[in-house]
């Protein structure tokens, strides 16, 4: 006997629903949530922020150099390099990482780490606190 | 008609010591998602031609909060790779783009049980190309070295 390779679908719907998934445990510590809850709140830091270590800014000044080189007569400068900068800190410190972001014209802040954070944050933040976070897989560095 | 240009990511990459500098470019564009409380969850995703259709991780799309069909099928993707079966989940979510709020889609995804959370969800073409025109650009222009992604929706 040899077992379709292909069942689309495996059950008729109508006929046997299947039950719903357990909802998985997500999980915030503590600290983690009140932080979310003074950034959410208005309150930022400088230290929310990430940063580029002075090596990791050569570097990337280096990619700027040498785009431009690619492009004569074109710069990367405004909102363009402020994305970049931004989007390198973030690979820079999270690369490879599912997190939850909020971008300001300052910078980036990572508010939730994983999968089990991000669904805490989700299930505590609602409505019109949620506009500006993001989910995203940061690029690797 | 409604549309938005979205620039493209870039980053310069030098994967082996001795091999050419490499100039890396994606396609990405950040979307949002309706979840059953009416809620938005804004997503980073992968504009991908090659691919049938949009898909999300099912794990992705639980931490999120949004609506995941509770049947699923066994189907063969076709990949980069080659061929793979999967577990998917058909599902329709409202969806809008961050650039171009006041327009919500109704797309078509595929809620994939057998990825990580950690890939990215990708846009396909089903029903994508129904909803908007898009095109690919490599026209340097001021905030977007390497051009843009434009997005023009279309009559319906």
């Amino acid at each position: 006997m040899t077992t379709p390779t292909n069942p689309l679908p495996l059950l008729p719907t109508i006929l046997q629903p299947f039950p719903a998934p357990a909802e998985p445990e997500y999980y915030a510590p503590p600290a983690v949530v009140a932080r979310w809850e003074r950034i959410l709140g208005g309150h930022i830091e400088p230290g929310d922020y990430l940063t580029l270590p002075p090596d990791a800014l050569a570097r990337v000044e280096w990619e700027f150099a040498y785009v431009e080189s690619l492009r004569p007569g074109a710069r990367v400068e405004g909102d363009e390099r402020r994305d970049i900068l931004r989007s390198r800190a973030l690979s820079y410190h999270y690369g490879g990482k599912l997190v939850a972001t909020l971008y300001r014209p300052e910078g980036v802040i990572v508010l939730a780490d994983g999968v089990s954070e991000i669904g805490a944050l989700y299930r505590a933040v609602k409505g019109e606190r949620r506009v500006g976070i993001a989910t995203q897989t940061a690029h690797r560095w | 008609m409604p549309r938005f240009t979205h620039p493209f990511w870039w980053r310069t990459h030098q994967s082996d010591p001795v091999g050419p500098l490499r100039l890396v470019m994606r396609a990405d564009v950040r979307v949002e998602l309706r979840d059953a409380g009416g809620d938005w969850s804004l997503i980073e995703c992968l504009v991908d031609t090659g691919a049938s259709f949009s898909v999300i991780s099912t794990e992705r799309a639980r931490s999120l909060g949004l609506t995941v069909p509770r049947t699923f099928s066994r189907i063969d993707l076709q990949t980069a790779d080659g061929t793979t079966a999967a577990t998917v989940r058909d599902g329709s979510i409202d969806t809008r783009f961050a650039r171009l709020p006041e327009i919500t889609f109704d797309l078509l995804w595929l809620f994939r049980d057998d990825i990580p959370a950690t890939v990215e969800p990708v846009l396909g073409l089903h029903n994508l190309i129904d909803l908007l025109t898009v095109t690919f650009d490599g026209t340097m222009r001021p905030g977007a070295m390497m051009g843009v992604i434009e997005f023009v929706t279309r009559p319906t």
